[in-house]
């Protein structure tokens, strides 16, 4: 038969090999980090900015699902911010106990997701126009409700899961976005669910074939892009101590920019979890070195937009290579 | 230098990174013959057209074209040189009428920048007039019927002045009658001294049309020789390079209790009318019928992909109800392995494993957790059973040829342990190998109690494979045969039952 000359060779899945291609990239950041400032490496600076990465990363997590089953969720930013404004008037307007405010907050996340999974799944609108008209909508009405005001100086509890820290490094906005990242790896990676998430977002009809119901699974994808939108807008308020109806619009395109430079597919069912955590770390880290070397913010814009492309390019790059050698060899 | 061949390959390697894709390959073409290239998938078929229509340039070899060496390789020097490619997956533009994909390259002009629709479509219209198609030139390239987008294809082609013309695989999708037609137009191109290259899977259609063949094995050639010297037996021979006997190889059996039962089927949609057929353990049932006669709809209503309003469907014993969804159809133990293998029957960027255990997720893992174990066990038993090849379950789908992709496609439906399994086209496009692989496996099937309906437009193998045959005409079964009674033309003739008696009345 014509494959049998493949048999004896081994080679490394295209995805292990892409992912070696991002933690490449991460890497050079990492040195290049070292060489600007002999205390990129601190403690101090590791924790730090695994700090800041968390927000995109759990932000990132959400929108990872939503792509690798549908597309993007570009009402993330939008629901994040509803989310940390309605649990941040609860508190301190109407006095409602912390957790009971977050569980609340994190609720109408919920809601707004499954909104946005009716919409796509149902009723049948593109990914881009139902989450992007809802964005529109939730801002408007964050804007409403705070009334253009600024909420801050938060409850010392609530304030603890986004600025407290365990043993001096940890800070606590991390400890949560691991448990967020380890929550969404094995639902990926270890549940049904999980492996429906791919084969809708891979081949729709196919999946609808084998007796996956697409239109559940796209609902619960955007369910949980809510969700952790919801999640992030909490973590938001808690790290900041300060709320107002825009905090999440400067989310949107880096969260968008962090997953696809993690490998995740805009077209679907590809990518994963662990990508964007890496996507997220490059983007922090490359703000941290910027703003070390003291570059204009005017240009950091400019970077950053190149690192994206380069990153983006280079996975693409190295899976057209992997793929063609594949296909000449089967 | 005088030559008399329109084409000649002489000694054409091809090397891609890590393999020999086409090794030493010669190859001529004559005006007006039909040259059939044969060879099982990965054979180096589809790269040596490739190098001949200018999307490859070889490695080493020469190729001449009526006695002129080219040099130069590139899809326009081939178009200049009169060699037209009609690739298997075609290329029309969906959304452009019928003329303007015809003159795609090529409008009539008017006022220098502008297209002359009118002559565009004057031009088509005789044109497709000329080759005796019923085609409207204003109608989307979208809305016309597969075959019909193949005449177009080969109209396309002909807008050029036409030396040489490549066929991949043209008959693939078509139905008898529509392949009769095909041969028509050949014939008439052949006539006009155009030389075509004709690859084909299907080895009946050889003796209808081919004059000389050449087989290929492995990326090396084999040999040339003319059709009437040979025949089938040794043609499959040498493509694979060891005797395929018996290709249609049956156990038969006495067939047991009633597996599915299908009555009194309407569906609107599908304009199913009064549907009724039944399927016992121990048997395969195949349905005959013409493309657009309604077997695949059948299929997909009896799964639960699509509505029906009126009828019964009962599997295994059990009513179906009309709401149920192909979820609780598989459950229950029925498959559909469906027609479209890349897009309705894998994911092709996932890999061979996610696939295999893609219709049995709650079955494997009934608490909703991965039991990579349980997969693994599961994957690796099918892989080994149904000897797909590839060097690990990682792979992705898409890597694989179409045999092995169609062998994933079955191992799928088999982790489900069905009971019933349809088959809609269970061997289109794959080679004769891999083929004689499917067919034991549906007989092994059968042979354990397990009941297959095999929806299938290549007679030969609705005759040889099955034990008793329905034939679907216009959306409803008009005949039941016993296979061992069927012969090719009675199938048709039931099939198209019309059609033949006006050809009868003609002649």
């Amino acid at each position: 038969m014509s494959g049998s000359r493949l048999k004896n060779r081994k080679r490394l899945s295209t995805s292990a090999v892409s992912s070696v291609s991002r933690l490449a990239v991460l890497l050079i950041i990492i040195i290049m980090g070292c060489i600007i400032d002999s205390s990129f490496l601190s403690m101090r600076n590791i924790s730090n900015n695994l700090a800041n990465a968390s927000i995109l990363i759990v932000l990132g997590i959400g929108q990872t699902i939503a792509i690798i089953t549908n597309g993007p969720d570009l009402s993330s930013g939008s629901v994040m911010t509803i989310c940390g404004v309605i649990a941040a008037i609860l508190m301190k307007s109407y006095d409602v106990n912390f957790v009971l405010a977050i569980l609340l907050a994190v609720l109408v996340g919920c809601f707004l997701g499954a909104l946005n999974g009716y919409m796509i799944a149902y009723v049948g609108l593109p990914s881009f126009i139902s989450t992007y008209g809802l964005q529109w909508a939730v801002f408007g009405f964050a804007y409403v409700i705070l009334k253009g005001y600024v909420l801050y100086d938060f409850d010392p509890t609530f304030r603890f899961i986004g600025n407290g820290s365990l043993f001096g490094f940890l800070q606590m906005t991390t400890v949560v976005m691991v448990v967020f990242v380890i929550f969404g790896t094995l639902l990926l990676k270890k549940t049904n669910f999980g492996r429906q998430c791919y084969a809708v977002g891979s081949n729709r009809e196919a999946a609808n074939m084998s007796g996956i119901d697409p239109q559940k699974v796209i609902m619960k994808a955007f369910i949980l892009s809510g969700m952790l939108s919801g999640v992030t807008g909490i973590l938001y308020v808690a790290r900041m101590n300060t709320v107002q109806s825009d905090i999440g619009s400067a989310y949107l395109l880096p969260v968008l920019a962090t997953v696809y430079m993690g490998g995740t597919s805009a077209s679907g069912g590809e990518g994963g979890i662990w990508g964007t955590v890496v996507g997220a770390l490059v983007m922090t880290m490359v703000t941290n070195c910027l703003n070390l070397l003291a570059v204009p913010s005017e240009w950091r814009d400019a970077i950053i937009g190149v690192l994206i492309i380069v990153t983006v390019l280079l996975d693409i790059t190295v899976k057209k290579r992997m793929a063609k050698r594949k296909r000449v060899t089967v | 230098m005088e030559t008399n061949y329109l084409i000649e390959m002489q000694h054409i390697t091809k090397i891609f990174p890590g393999v020999k894709a086409l090794d030493d390959i010669n190859f001529t073409l004559k005006p007006g013959e039909v040259h059939v290239l044969l060879g099982e998938n990965g054979a180096g078929k589809s790269t040596l057209m490739k190098v001949l229509a200018g999307a490859y340039t070889p490695d080493a070899g020469t190729l001449l074209a009526e006695g002129r060496e080219i040099t130069r390789f590139d899809p326009i020097t081939a178009k200049k040189n009169g060699i037209g490619i009609i690739y298997q997956e075609f290329n029309l533009v969906p959304y452009l009428s019928v003329a303007e994909n015809i003159y795609i390259d090529h409008m009539p002009p008017k006022m220098g920048v502008l297209v002359d629709r009118k002559q565009m479509h004057q031009q088509a219209d005789k044109l497709l007039h000329d080759m005796k198609m019923n085609v409207d030139a204003h109608a989307l390239a979208s809305e016309i019927p597969v075959a019909q987008q193949q005449m177009v294809e080969v109209a396309k082609a002909l807008t050029h002045d036409l030396k040489v013309l490549i066929m991949d695989e043209p008959t693939a999708s078509l139905s008898e009658v529509e392949i009769q037609q095909l041969f028509e137009i050949v014939r008439s191109l052949t006539k006009q001294g155009i030389g075509v290259i004709y690859i084909s899977h299907r080895l009946q259609e050889i003796s209808q049309i081919g004059d000389r063949i050449t087989i290929m094995r492995d990326g090396k050639y084999i040999c040339t020789k003319d059709v009437k010297d040979t025949s089938p037996e040794e043609i499959v021979k040498l493509m694979v390079g060891r005797e395929i006997v018996d290709l249609y190889h049956r156990n038969r059996q006495k067939p047991g209790e009633v597996a599915l039962k299908v009555e009194h089927l309407y569906s609107e949609k599908e304009r199913l009318s009064d549907v009724g057929m039944e399927l016992r353990r121990g048997e395969i049932v195949g349905l005959a019928g013409l493309v657009g006669a309604g077997r695949t709809e059948l299929a997909r209503a009896i799964f639960h992909v699509d509505p029906y309003e009126k009828g019964d469907v009962t599997l295994l014993g059990k009513l179906a109800d009309k709401k149920q969804s192909p979820r609780d159809m598989i459950e229950r133990g029925l498959s559909l392995i469906p027609e479209d293998r890349k897009r309705q029957g894998l994911s092709l960027i996932l890999p061979i494993a996610q696939n295999i255990v893609m219709a049995s997720l709650s079955k494997i893992n009934p608490r909703g957790w991965i039991r990579a174990a349980a997969e693994k066990k599961c994957v690796d038993q099918y892989i080994k059973e149904l000897n797909v090849i590839t060097p690990s379950s990682e792979q992705l789908a898409g890597n694989l040829s179409g045999g092995n992709q169609q062998k994933v496609v079955l191992a799928k439906w088999l982790c489900t342990k069905a009971e019933v399994i349809i088959f809609d086209e269970p061997t289109r496009g794959i080679d004769v190998g891999a083929k004689k692989e499917i067919y034991a496996f549906m007989d092994e099937l059968v042979k354990t109690g397990k009941a297959i309906l095999m929806i299938s437009s290549e007679l030969p193998e609705i005759i040889g494979m099955s034990d008793r045959i329905y034939v679907m005409r216009d959306r409803k079964i008009v005949k039941e045969l016993q296979s061992n009674e069927a012969t090719q033309e009675m199938i048709i003739s039931y099939a198209m039952e019309g059609a033949i008696e006006e050809e009868r009345q003609d002649g």
